[in-house]
């Protein structure tokens, strides 16, 4: 054995370890967690819903995926998802460039139940053709009629307190002009336009590689950029903890 | 050192100070084994090296890490101020929140102020006409800093990040104890009244820029750290409240008070005065010397590198040694205290400059600085005001320097410690002519001169007409009148003196040359702090009429030569008056004021009008068949009761108008008559 191939294998071998570990970390799963759309899992235990206005299709992932027919293909999407535009983050201060969010991309997924606009239980191949989806049926919303198709009505705080779900946090509405900005290309030139942001190609995220490698979609802040939908470990779906605004100051520099 | 988690944070520059902060050795890990595995040890070499050198440049630098982590602004339970939360661990939820903000930029999460009626700054100085209710950041800004809403309070509406869930309002404390708003004792609680404040939420124009009449500067000259914010100012032109790294979260040092004056262009403090020096108020190194109160109990912010402990100056404080932006003692200007003078004397009282001035405006007699507070005005012109003095009635704070009483010896410009002071010039005419037994006066018309050249300037806006039109105050005259070059006699103080008997001989040095510029006169060369103590100028003294002095030894004689008057000299008209004769003493015998300026409706007293030694313009009565004669030289001095032209080229005196013989009624009894020379 000549010592590339020694170096070749113990490589591997510090890789097995430090993916092992890695999958290790990441332990959380949907199941069960505020993106499990179904009901009765532990540990939420919520009541069932009326099928009048939401479906329980007893399977958590069909709520965005699907193995056939999905659009986008990637990442084999099952929802309808919002063509139209968005109002965007502007500042004065903000030097990047806003753009909508790509269609296909990742935020418009997060938004296809995010904005609002389109009922939770809505998708492109049912689990069974019994399945019908009429406007009625609920949307995340803040305050609305209950008949009108608003989850909000009764999920928050100030309906119920505690609520058992509140959605005013997650509830974006088609303007994100009050939400964080995403889609925009994160780039060492921005960092250095702004003079306020780490550059990315080369500060590291703590999550193993760099913020460019970790953290962007090509180049971009997007949803997935903090969030990691499907590990509800670090509330709320975070890619990391926020304890001393971590995850803040992995990029902004203050 | 800062520890974030696991972040790596090996650099940061913000405005040119590099401030360095260590790599967290469990990104410092992770970055290697990542680079390992890819195999780029070339690379893995490089990450190494990198952060060494961000490691030495941390142990290098010599400053603290600045930021919010280490600033007050840090209210989690890691912050280092007495403000802090109990349990929350975030440092930036405490002002924003990435999703539904309740103020779109920037991402704002706290809790908005309901508070709609803040009150406002107003000044008789401000030019602005378009101060409103706070605006923009400001606004963000007071959510906490107008103490009307609980410091945690991130979020009206919006649960505490969960499960499970909180409270909204993040427990806080001040020292320990449990808080919800802004305790009142912190200084930067300013609370809902913002007229002691900077003025703020204003546009800052081309419009502004033109009413300031060169008081402020270009707003496109803003382009550096003092910014504008939708062209208007907010907190966030002066405040940074992400970094602390000047004191107060300034955005630039206000060392010299160079962040004021990033704005405020003041005439004379930025604009050369001429002759091209500068106000000791902008240079002046003196520090406090530790007696008494402390003369910059708000500016200990300044003594952070590169200035080091025990820096304080007053050319360090600038602004600050009388203005306070915040919680103002006098709201209008933002002075330190709301009395006039308490903004000079902490500082003019010997324990920072040596000169103790608040010591001579404590002697029997004083220029009354003490009497007004609210009623000085910086717009006002005197002519309608109420009568008062402050300090800046006769300083320009923002122009004076260190002077001597006089520029030079051969000139009377004002003291260079009235710099930029307004006062007014008389305009003179001449008085109609007395008649016998009475005095006229003309009242001179006055300009107002914006920087006075001569000190009588300053003197006549309070001292004449110009102030209080045709009655003056109880037991003063005017002299705006007296000092008329076109009376019989006159001091030489608005023009030069005409006497040709005033010469070389008969005058002390200075005062000896042929009658011209040369030989004019200050008021304070009489009016001045008594014995010739120092500091000099009529702040207060011991003698009646902050005069120099009682005795006519200490007061004429400065001027007039002695040896001239003194008995025996020959061709001195006063050969007839020995010393013993006349008794150099201010109302004691036979001073010069018996014969000179003393008034002339007494006997034996100074029971007249005393400003006759300013000027007078009076014509003595005819008697004894003779002419009355004008009183040239004064002469109407307290001891006499009439002077006459007995032909021949000779006057006569008379004194006691209870004396039995008309002989006896003349000074001399013995029938001596004057022979003027």
């Amino acid at each position: 054995m000549d010592s590339r191939a020694a170096t070749k294998r113990f490589a591997v071998v510090i890789f097995l370890i430090v993916a092992l570990a890695a999958g290790t970390a990441r332990s959380g799963t949907i199941m069960g967690s505020d993106h499990d759309l179904t009901s009765l899992k532990p540990p939420k235990l919520t009541r069932q819903h009326p099928g009048q206005f939401y479906n329980d299709y007893a399977d958590a992932c069909v709520y965005c995926h699907t193995p056939h027919g999905a659009n986008p293909a990637v990442p084999l999407w099952n929802r309808l998802t919002n063509q139209g535009n968005y109002t965007l983050y502007s500042s004065s201060t903000l030097n990047a460039t806003m753009e909508q969010p790509a269609l296909g991309g990742v935020t418009r997924l997060c938004l296809s139940c995010h904005d609002g606009t389109i009922a939770v239980d809505t998708l492109v191949n049912y689990p069974n053709k019994t399945y019908t989806v009429s406007t009625s049926h609920y949307k995340m919303a803040k305050t609305d009629n209950p008949h009108g198709g608003s989850c909000g009505f009764c999920h928050m705080w100030f309906y119920e307190n505690p609520p058992a779900r509140d959605v005013k946090p997650s509830f974006m509405t088609t303007s994100l002009a009050d939400d964080h900005p995403v889609s925009f290309v994160y780039n060492d030139s921005l960092a250095q336009a702004d003079g306020t942001l780490e550059s990315p190609s080369s500060t590291p995220s703590g999550l193993g590689g760099t913020i460019r490698q970790d953290m962007l979609v090509n180049d971009r802040i997007e949803c997935s950029s903090c969030h990691d939908v499907h590990n509800p470990d670090i509330f709320p779906f975070l890619i990391k903890s926020n304890d001393n605004s971590a995850l803040c100051y992995t990029c902004h520099i203050r | 050192m800062r520890a974030i988690g696991d972040k790596e944070r090996p650099s940061q520059k913000r405005d040119g100070l590099r401030l360095m902060r260590v790599a967290a050795p469990k990104g410092f890990i992770a970055a290697v084994c990542n680079y390992l595995i890819k195999r780029r040890p070339a690379l893995l070499g490089l990450v190494s090296l990198l952060a060494l050198m961000g490691w030495l440049g941390e142990t290098q630098a010599g400053y603290a890490p600045q930021g919010l982590h280490t600033s007050k602004h840090n209210l989690s339970v890691s912050g280092p101020g007495p403000i802090k939360a109990t349990s929350m661990t975030e440092e930036c939820v405490f002002c924003h929140t990435p999703h539904n903000a309740n103020v779109a930029v920037p991402l704002w999460g706290h809790q908005m102020s309901a508070v709609t009626n803040y009150t406002l700054y107003t000044s008789t100085t401000l030019k602005t006409t378009t101060i409103g209710q706070p605006t923009g950041a400001s606004r963000l800004c007071l959510s906490c800093h107008d103490g009307s809403i609980a410091v945690g309070a991130a979020g009206p509406d919006r649960p505490a990040f969960g499960p499970p869930y909180q409270q909204m309002v993040f427990s806080m404390v001040d020292d320990g104890v449990p808080i919800t708003t802004m305790p009142v004792d912190h200084a930067s609680n300013l609370q809902t009244d913002l007229s002691d404040d900077h003025p703020i939420s204003f546009s800052y124009d081309s419009t502004l820029y033109t009413a300031s009449n060169g008081q402020l500067a270009d707003p496109s000259t803003l382009t550096g750290d003092v910014k504008l914010s939708s062209g208007k100012i907010e907190c966030t032109s002066c405040h940074d409240p992400h970094t602390d790294a000047y004191g107060k979260f300034l955005v630039v040092s206000n060392s010299d008070s160079a962040l004021c004056l990033t704005c405020h262009t003041m005439d004379y403090w930025t604009t050369k005065p001429d002759p091209p020096t500068f106000t000791a108020h902008k240079t002046l190194t003196s520090t406090w010397n530790g007696v008494g109160q402390n003369p910059w109990p708000h500016t200990s912010y300044l003594v952070q590198p590169p200035n080091p402990a025990g820096s304080l100056t007053v050319k360090l404080n600038a602004c600050e040694n009388c203005h306070k932006p915040h919680t103002a003692g006098g709201s209008e200007r933002l002075l330190n205290d709301l009395s006039e003078e308490n903004n000079c004397l902490p500082c003019h009282n010997g324990n920072v400059v040596s000169e103790n001035i608040e010591a001579v405006f404590a002697k029997t007699f004083s220029h009354p600085i003490y009497d007004t507070t609210g009623v000085h005005d910086p717009t006002e012109d005197l002519g309608t005001a109420q009568r008062h003095v402050e300090c800046v009635d006769c300083h320009n704070q923002h122009a004076a320097q260190a002077g001597t009483h006089r520029r030079a010896l051969d000139e009377n410009l004002a003291s260079k410690s009235l710099e930029g002071v307004w006062g007014v010039e008389p305009s003179y005419s001449t008085p109609p002519a007395p008649a016998p037994g009475t005095e006229t006066f003309s009242t001179p018309s006055y300009t107002i001169v914006n920087s006075v050249d001569k000190e009588y300037q300053i003197c006549l806006k309070c001292h004449s007409s110009y102030a209080y039109g045709s009655s003056p105050p109880s037991g003063q005259t005017d002299q705006g009148q007296e000092f008329n070059p076109n009376n019989f006699s006159y001091h030489p103080v608005v023009a030069p003196g005409t006497n040709p008997h005033c010469n070389s001989t008969t005058m002390l040095p200075r005062w000896n040359e042929s009658p011209g510029e040369h030989n004019t006169m200050y008021c304070s060369d009489c009016h001045t702090n008594d014995a010739g103590a120092q500091p000099v100028g009529p702040h207060g003294s011991n003698v009646d009429y902050l005069l120099i002095a009682r005795s006519d030894q200490q007061l004429c004689l400065r001027c007039h030569n002695v040896n001239v008057y003194r008995g025996g000299s020959s061709g001195s008209a006063f050969n007839k008056h020995s010393l013993s004769d006349h008794l150099f003493g201010y109302n004691q015998s036979l001073g010069c004021v018996a014969c000179h300026g003393g008034g002339y409706l007494g006997y034996g007293s100074y029971n007249g009008r005393l400003g006759n030694i300013h000027g007078s313009n009076y014509r003595w009565a005819d008697r004894d068949g003779f002419p009355g004669r004008p009183s040239a030289h004064f002469i109407v001095g307290g001891y006499i009761t009439g002077y006459v032209d007995i032909g021949g080229g000779q006057f006569r005196c008379y004194a006691d108008p209870n004396a039995a013989s008309p002989a006896a009624r003349q000074c001399h009894p013995g029938g001596e008559d004057y022979t003027p020379q």
